[in-house]
Formats: C-alpha cells, sequence, structure tokens
C-alpha cells in the first residue's frame, strides 16, 4: 500500500493550494487568524470528505479501473502537473490533472468509459459559468436583506466577518466533499481501498497541506479577492462553495479556483467594474484543456517508460 | 471565537462613545467660555474654560489614537476600519477647531465692540447646533445609518445659515469706524468660531458616504 503516497502527496498540494479559495480573504484581511482558519477549513474538509466524498469516488471508478501501481502513476502524474502549472503560474485544478491522467492510462489499458468522460467535462464548463449565476443571484438576494435591514456599522462588520467564517467552512466541507476523490479516487478505482477508507486518507491530507503549507496561498489569493469590498468576496466565497457542493452532489470532482473566478466575474457583471481580465479567461480555457492534456502526457509517458523497462 | 470578536468590536464602540463625551466636553467648554468672555472679558472662570475645553480636546485625541491601535490590530473588516478612521479624523477637526476659536480670546484678548457681541451668540448656536447635529448623526451611524443622509442634510442647512451671518456681520465690522487691526482681528475671530460648522458639516459629509457604501 505504500503507492498511495503519492495520492497523499497529492492531498497535501490539493489543501496548500485550494484553502486560500474559501479562507483566503478572511486571513488576509486579518479578520481571521490563520491558525483559526486553517483548523476550521481541515475539520470541515474532512467532514466533507468523510460525509459526502464517496460521490466522487464511484464517478472515477466508473471513468477507468486499473491496479494499485497504476494508480500510483496517476496520483503521481496528477501530483506533478499541479506543481508544474504552480510554478507556471497558472491556476491549477487538480480534477483536470487527474482526470486526464485517468483517462490516459484507461486509453492504455483499454478500460476507459467514454460516458462518464463526457459527464466530467461537462461539469468542468458548468462550474465556472455556474458559480457566475449563483453568485448574481446571491448578490441580489443576500443584497435586498442587507437593505432592508439597515444593519448599523459594527452589525453589518460582524454579520460580513461571521458570513465569511460560515460561508468559508461551509466552502472547505463542498471541498473535502468535492475534492476527495482527486486524491485517493484512483487507489479506490483499483479496488484497494474502499471509498470510505478513500475518504479518510484522502480528508487527512488535504487537511495536512491546508495545517502546513497554506498560509502563503491564502495571503497572496486572499488580497487579491479583499480588492472587492466584503459583501462581494461574502458572496464569491458562498456561491463558490455552493457550487462545488452541488457538484459534490452530482458526484464530479470540479475546480474551486474556477469556481471562484466564475464567481468573481458575476460580481464583475453586476458592479460593472472589471474584476476579470481577458488573460484570467485564457488561463481558464488553458486550465480546460492543457492541464488534463499535461497530466495525460506524463501518465502516458510514465507508463509506457516503466512498462517496457519491465517494471510493471 | 465569538467573545473574541464581539468583545473587540464592543470595546471599540464604547471607547467611540468616550471619545464622543470628550468632545462633548470640549465644546461646552467652548460654548461657556465664549459666553464668559463676552459678559465679562477674559476672568479667571474663563481661564479655566479655556484649560478646560483644551484638556478635553486632548483627552479626545489620545483615545483617537488608542482607537486607532486597536482598529489596526484586526478588530474590523478592512473597509469598516477605513471608514472608521477616516470618520473619527473627520470628528477630531470639531474639537479642535473650538479650542482654537477659544484659544485666540485667551491669546489676543480682543475688544468685542457691542454690535458684534450682539451677534456672537447667534453665530454661536447655530455652531452649536450643528455640532448636536453630529452627535445624532455618530449615534444614527451606531444604530440606523440611512438616518446619517438626512442629518448630513439639515447640517448643510446649519452650515450655509452660520455663513450667511458670518457675511452679515463683517459686512457691518468693515464699514465700522474701527481700526483696520482690530477689524481683522474681529474677522479672524469670527472666522474661527464657524470653522466649527464647517469641520461638521465635512465630518457629516463622511458619515453619509459611509452609509451610501453600506447599500448594496
Amino acid at each position: 500500500m505504500w503507492q498511495i503516497i503519492s495520492g497523499v502527496f497529492l492531498g497535501w498540494s490539493l489543501g496548500a493550494n485550494d484553502a486560500s479559495n474559501v479562507f483566503g480573504t478572511a486571513v488576509a484581511s486579518r479578520m481571521v487568524k490563520f491558525w483559526t482558519a486553517a483548523i476550521l477549513c481541515s475539520v470541515f474538509v474532512l467532514l466533507g470528505a468523510v460525509l459526502q466524498g464517496s460521490g466522487g469516488m464511484h464517478t472515477y471508478k466508473n471513468l477507468s479501473s486499473y491496479g494499485l501501481n497504476f494508480a500510483f502513476i496517476v496520483s503521481l502524474s496528477g501530483a506533478l502537473t499541479v506543481t508544474v502549472m504552480t510554478i507556471w503560474g497558472l491556476p491549477v485544478s487538480t480534477s483536470q490533472a487527474v482526470v486526464g491522467s485517468m483517462v490516459a492510462m484507461g486509453m492504455l489499458r483499454n478500460s476507459i468509459e467514454w460516458g462518464g468522460l463526457t459527464k466530467v467535462v461537462l461539469c468542468w464548463i458548468g462550474t465556472p459559468v455556474g458559480a457566475m449565476l449563483i453568485a448574481i443571484i446571491l448578490y441580489y438576494v443576500v443584497g435586498e436583506i442587507f437593505n432592508r435591514i439597515d444593519f448599523s456599522l459594527f452589525m453589518y462588520d460582524r454579520v460580513l466577518r461571521w458570513g465569511l467564517i460560515i460561508a468559508g467552512s461551509y466552502g472547505a466541507y463542498a471541498l473535502g466533499a468535492n475534492n476527495v476523490a482527486n486524491v485517493t479516487g484512483p487507489f479506490v478505482a483499483s479496488g484497494e481501498i474502499t471509498p470510505q477508507t478513500g475518504a479518510l486518507i484522502g480528508g487527512l491530507s488535504i487537511g495536512l497541506g491546508v495545517i502546513t503549507f497554506s498560509r502563503t496561498v491564502m495571503m497572496t489569493v486572499g488580497a487579491g479577492l479583499v480588492k472587492l469590498n466584503a459583501f462581494s468576496a461574502f458572496v464569491v466565497v458562498l456561491a463558490e462553495a455552493i457550487t462545488v457542493h452541488i457538484y459534490a452532489e452530482i458526484g464530479v470532482p470540479v475546480s474551486t479556483s474556477q469556481a471562484v473566478v466564475g464567481a468573481v466575474l458575476g460580481i464583475g457583471i453586476i458592479r460593472g467594474v472589471k474584476t476579470v481580465n481577458f488573460g484570467m479567461l485564457a488561463r481558464i480555457i488553458f486550465g480546460w484543456i492543457g492541464t488534463p492534456a499535461i497530466s495525460f502526457a506524463l501518465t502516458w509517458g510514465i507508463t509506457v517508460a516503466v512498462m517496457k523497462a519491465g517494471i510493471l | 471565537m465569538s467573545p473574541f470578536f464581539w468583545n473587540k468590536s464592543k470595546s471599540i464602540e464604547e471607547m467611540i462613545e468616550s471619545y464622543m463625551l470628550s468632545v462633548d466636553e470640549c465644546i461646552d467648554a467652548f460654548r461657556e467660555g465664549l459666553e464668559k468672555y463676552l459678559e465679562v472679558g477674559s476672568t479667571e472662570e474663563f481661564v479655566v474654560l479655556n484649560k478646560k475645553a483644551h484638556v478635553a480636546e486632548s483627552r479626545a485625541d489620545d483615545i483617537r489614537r488608542e482607537i486607532e491601535f486597536k482598529l489596526y490590530g484586526r478588530a474590523l473588516l478592512p473597509e469598516s476600519r477605513g471608514d472608521l478612521l477616516g470618520m473619527l479624523e473627520s470628528i477630531d477637526a470639531i474639537p479642535g477647531a473650538a479650542e482654537g476659536s477659544i484659544n485666540i480670546l485667551y491669546i489676543e484678548r480682543p475688544v468685542i465692540p457691542d454690535f458684534v457681541k450682539k451677534v456672537i451668540p447667534e453665530i454661536l448656536d447655530v455652531n452649536i447646533h450643528a455640532y448636536s447635529l453630529i452627535r445624532k448623526a455618530v449615534d444614527a451611524i451606531m444604530n440606523n445609518p440611512r438616518e446619517t443622509l438626512y442629518i448630513d442634510k439639515e447640517i448643510d442647512s446649519r452650515e450655509s445659515e452660520a455663513d450667511k451671518m458670518q457675511q452679515k456681520i463683517l459686512l457691518d465690522i468693515f464699514q465700522s469706524d474701527l481700526e483696520l487691526a482690530h477689524k481683522n482681528q474681529l474677522k479672524a475671530f469670527i472666522s474661527s468660531i464657524n470653522k466649527v460648522s464647517d469641520r461638521c458639516q465635512d465630518s457629516a459629509d463622511r458619515m453619509s458616504i459611509i452609509a451610501i457604501k453600506r447599500r448594496i
């Protein structure tokens, strides 16, 4: 079972990166201490993974199936792709990296399920679009409630601060529920571990990434989001959490980063400000195509090489 | 976690209240001091009131600085932090103006002719009224910010009224037989009283912006 180490590594990097999408705003604006956010995030990621994470595992299981050593290569390629994309400064979608990797392995082993793949790819496109629509609806509905209540300066502050913490915790839950399949899904697909065990190991490794390495990314991504006012930031986090949670219910792992960008774009449409530029959109499109393509190529290359060398 | 957040902003609310009490004290001393000077000139009692205005203004300054430090220590959302700091700075100019005005009397001891003496209490009343509206505006920001917009309009009217009164008395002063230096001295003193309502207007505008910013 040593092979699962690559999944744990992937989970760790996922936690380090994606915690910023749910708690970045609160931490970067110093509304919540890093440690408070990190602990809340880890706990809710684990809860989400254990209570609702098995849906994505089943999707991956339906996508392809193979042995433990191949699952190791799939996870390793996914993790390497995420690392390379991070170095290039491109938005990283662990889901897209893992699926690209799984498709390569499925094709090599003639076990690919094309129907499942279509569903997954459609969900990728639906993530930013869905988050954008949800953000627009939330902005108007919650905004109207705020306007009617006429909160005092301090009450407005308190409500938004708690809103960000609650939305962040919900986002962490949705992240765990949705993305845990990326971490241990390939191993569950190999049949070596149960979805429940996979969810527990995945949830713990994401939590470990949050606790040990997410501070820097939280500050960077969060500072970018803080340029929005607090109300818009709250709407963005909540819209992202709802979107990702919906996909967890459907059982398709999607990108929290792309959900955030979609939600920010929704705010931009309402407020008529330039919150997302074309460069950012180009990066998302590259993320849809480039990320799975790179991990596909890596898995293909590594698998062919080790098979030729007679290791597998 | 709840008590932590709650207590921090709760204590800031309390500090703002004690800050406003110091400003009230400064404005009261300013009003009483001016009235006393017009009545009997620079007596021992007037000196005490001048000192009282100065002490209250300094205390308000200290409390404001303390609030600033507390705010930087992550007590509020960044935008609320900025708004609150801006609001306090704008309010701070009001006791500053009042202290400056009473201090002119303390240092220069101008002779106030009777025709000016009659008008100053009216100008003073309008300025004090403008400040009492600021007090209401601060309460509104703390409770129902939309109210601030109406108060801002009222303060604007008081400020215009004070300007008109100032214009009229300055015309009378400069058409009188007083020495030019004396005229200029009185002009500076009357303008210093009206700075109170000017600063009230600035502060009310600032508070209105805070209320408007929170409309979604």
